[in-house]
């Protein structure tokens, strides 16, 4: 296990420094960045925790609790996702399983190896408020006690996603519970959302513990919880008790060891039947003859991309998932946020707004790798009579049409439960379509000039600092575009033809102009590209 | 060009060199293959052979030189010539999430290819490598056969005068393999062009009209079978086929092998 895990390192390493000049250079600055970003939350966080620490104990160790065990739940699901791609679709695995490693070894090291992203996730997370904690008790000579009980409290939920899944792998095929799991994180993200923003729209505010807790303060106290043992360690450390931190540190270690050797004394054995089993085809479904139809390449392409993502229950989890929390924001009960905000404007103003913001977040999944998507399948379409501009438009079209449908849906829903006039619907929602088309082209063209085609998978068909950096783009489009469309209305009487025409026509200009920019440049991109 | 001209030579590589960096891939490649004809590229890992394909399917550029289809430059008239040429890659990796009939109506699709002229040929190609049963299934259940036979099928929809196959038979099963080397030998007898790469020298010795052996970037030998056999004869002291011709050209790895072998006994 030694071996593999320094194997590991050393992957990560080369991934990170020895993949050339670039990477390097990639690796600097993101490092240093991040960094940067990490220090600078730490005397950010100093304020807040200095009126929590000086509040009732109780308070602060609902506080510590409430944010461990959301960093507690958000290991447990990750850990399932981790461990289905880890233990049975890692490309290393069946070479693994024919050398002498022990079943148990090679679980172990799947455990430290999620284990250690886990740790790493969390001092991300969690680090600035327990050096800001340590720094302002003056126990900075503590700290190691407390991530000590940080990685503690992540072994249990990293050890049960891994039992859970080698548990449910040998009776469902290790696929199923891939696809499974999309819809498991999507559906435990919702709950939370949900609830955080239903409690905080009918509730008027969180209680005691602030936005780190949706749940209520009450149970949190209890003794029984693990995330509230490691939450008692660091506030002990916190107020300098070492010893009482100690002993919750051992409870901890104690309990984690126990899950770790639960693991691998029933996964062990069970997992390597389940990779057996794994490697038996499910049940093949035979699905509907194709038609005949001659279709033109723009829409032949729609068509598959449609299908592909109707068929992949990721995708289609990872779609679904911002478009149902911007559902429950506008349509929670007592909604009305957006509303008050534009009191001055026209009633479908808020609705609209929203939709746009989620319409980003669409394009942001479906635009942006609508070309990477393509992956190392992209030899399809380039070595075919299709023009890139065909190709462009094709890709863009999905992007589009699930964008402006989504939106459309939901702004209607919105507007509906505002009484807004027929005639009004229908004139914001040529506004929307065309704010969104251009949204949908920008991303569209960005995923175009940096595609990431080594990939069959799509969810690797762009990188995170793209993703940011389109959320930035985006939100400075549909800035604009807001302020376009409501220039006209604001100078001109609100809902005369002039003042609607000119609103429609700054709408369109922007929605071109980010759309020409970007697929063009996304053009010029493809033609360079080789494969 | 005169269309008489396009039937004398359906592909032409006219001084073609491709540069990665400071590394050459292929270097001042001259060749012509005729209508009918079957060629094959043969060569060690490395030598060239599908970055020599990428380039002749516009998936890459060259470098120097034009590579014409039918007479169309691939670079200059991309969209036309590819309109030309059917694709199968090594190790082709397709849509996971379709199902093969749907793949091959994608591939029509982009092709061009009328609905009755499709309803004709797709059942006749899935019939034709027996994938009749699972074109109704999505391609993530394919074996890599299946996989390979799918995209054979989905090159051939639009019945194209050329065919560029790399390494076309890894993967089938010797049924497969059978049924494609008739296949292409039946597609060659009807005026059809073949351009192949393979590292298997009997496939090349028994189905290509002429071979080129790719050596460090360079077409070193080309020829019939006969022909590279007779060269390598004069070469040196050979056995007579088309190995030894291919070692003869390439080096031979005897030196390498008797390494091995000590390192293995040690």
């Amino acid at each position: 296990m030694a071996s593999l895990l320094n194997a590991s390192r050393q992957s990560l390493w080369n991934a990170a420094w020895r993949r050339g000049r670039h990477r390097r250079l990639g690796t600097v600055t993101g490092g240093a960045l991040g960094l940067l970003v990490w220090l600078a939350t730490i005397p950010l966080l100093e304020l807040p925790l200095g009126r929590a620490l000086g509040a009732a104990p109780g308070h602060l160790l609902v506080t510590v609790t409430g944010a461990l065990v959301l960093l507690t739940g958000f290991s447990l699901v990750t850990s399932v996702s981790f461990a289905v791609a880890s233990a049975y679709f890692a490309k290393d695995i069946e070479w693994l399983l024919t050398v002498p490693v022990s079943p148990r070894g090679l679980l172990a090291h799947r455990f430290f190896s999620q284990l250690s992203l886990g740790a790493a996730v969390g001092v991300a997370l969690l680090g600035p408020l327990l050096v800001a904690g340590a720094l302002h008790t003056g126990t900075l000579r503590l700290l190691p006690l407390v991530a000590l009980a940080l990685v503690a409290l992540l072994a249990a939920p990293v050890a049960l996603g891994l039992l859970l899944v080698v548990v449910v792998v040998r009776v469902i095929p290790a696929s199923r519970v891939r696809d499974g799991t999309a819809a498991l994180v999507c559906l435990v993200g919702l709950s939370m959302a949900g609830i955080g923003i239903t409690a905080h729209r009918v509730g008027g505010g969180l209680p005691g513990a602030g936005a780190v807790n949706p749940f209520g303060s009450g149970w949190l106290h209890s003794a029984w919880l693990p995330p509230s043992w490691a939450a008692r360690a660091v506030t002990l450390a916190w107020r300098g008790d070492w010893l009482g931190s100690l002993g919750w540190i051992a409870a901890l270690l104690a309990l984690a060891v126990a899950a770790v050797s639960l693991v691998l004394w029933i996964g062990g054995p069970l997992h390597r039947e389940g990779w057996a089993r794994a490697q038996i085809a499910p049940r093949r479904r035979q699905r509907a003859a194709a038609s005949w139809v001659r279709l033109p390449p723009i829409l032949a392409l729609l068509r598959k991309d449609g299908r592909t993502l109707r068929r992949d229950p990721v995708q289609l989890s990872q779609l679904l998932l911002p478009l149902a929390l911007f559902a429950i924001y506008l349509l929670a009960p007592r909604s009305g946020g957006s509303q008050s905000l534009f009191l001055d404007f026209p009633p479908w103003y808020g609705p609209m707004t929203t939709s746009l913001f989620a319409a980003l977040f669409v394009v942001s999944g479906l635009g942006l790798r609508a070309v990477g998507s393509e992956g190392r399948q992209f030899w399809c379409l380039r070595s075919a009579p299709l023009g890139l501009r065909d190709l462009l438009l094709g890709k863009l079209a999905l992007p589009v049409v699930v964008a402006v449908g989504a939106s459309l849906i939901l702004m209607w829903s919105s507007e509906l439960r505002a009484h807004v006039p027929l005639g009004q619907m229908g004139y914001s929602a040529a506004l929307l379509a065309l704010s969104v088309s251009g949204l949908a082209a920008l991303a569209t063209g960005l995923g175009a000039i940096w595609p990431r085609l080594d990939w069959t998978d799509p969810r690797r068909a762009t990188g995170i600092w793209l993703s940011v950096l389109f959320l930035l783009f985006g939100s400075v489009y549909i800035g604009i575009c807001m302020v376009a469309l409501t220039v006209p209305l604001v100078t001109t009487q609100l809902g005369t033809l002039g003042s609607d025409l000119a609103a429609v026509l700054a709408c369109a200009l922007c929605a071109a102009l980010a759309g020409a920019i970007t697929l063009r440049l996304g053009y010029a991109r493809l033609r360079r590209l080789e494969l | 060009m005169a269309p008489s001209a396009q039937r004398i030579r359906q592909v032409s590589f006219e001084g073609v060199s491709k540069r990665f960096g400071e590394q050459a891939a292929v270097r001042e490649l001259n060749l012509e293959v005729a209508p009918g004809e079957l060629f094959g590229l043969i060569g060690p890992n490395g030598a060239g052979k599908t970055t020599t394909i990428k380039m002749a399917v516009g998936l890459l550029r060259p470098t120097t030189g034009r590579i014409l289809i039918c007479g169309h430059d691939v670079v200059a008239d991309g969209r036309e010539s590819r309109r030309h040429l059917g694709y199968v890659p090594d190790n082709a990796a397709i849509y996971d999430r379709l199902t093969g009939s749907e793949m091959l109506q994608l591939a029509a699709d982009l092709q061009g290819v009328s609905p009755e002229r499709r309803r004709r040929r797709i059942p006749a190609l899935l019939e034709g490598f027996d994938l009749t049963e699972a074109q109704g299934q999505m391609i993530m259940s394919y074996s890599r056969g299946m996989r390979q036979k799918l995209a054979l099928c989905a090159a051939l929809v639009h019945d194209p005068e050329v065919l560029f196959l790399d390494e076309p038979t890894v993967g089938l099963d010797p049924r497969g393999a059978r049924q494609l080397k008739v296949m292409l030998r039946t597609l060659c007898d009807t005026g059809h062009t073949v351009f192949l790469s393979t590292h298997a020298l009997e496939v090349a010795a028994a189905l290509c009209d002429r071979v080129g052996i790719f050596s460090d970037g360079r077409l070193a030998a080309c020829g019939t079978v006969a022909e590279l056999v007779e060269e390598g004869r004069r070469d040196g002291p050979s056995a007579g086929g088309l190995e030894d011709a291919f070692m003869a050209v390439t080096g031979s790895p005897d030196q390498a092998s008797a390494d091995l072998l000590a390192a293995l006994r040690s």
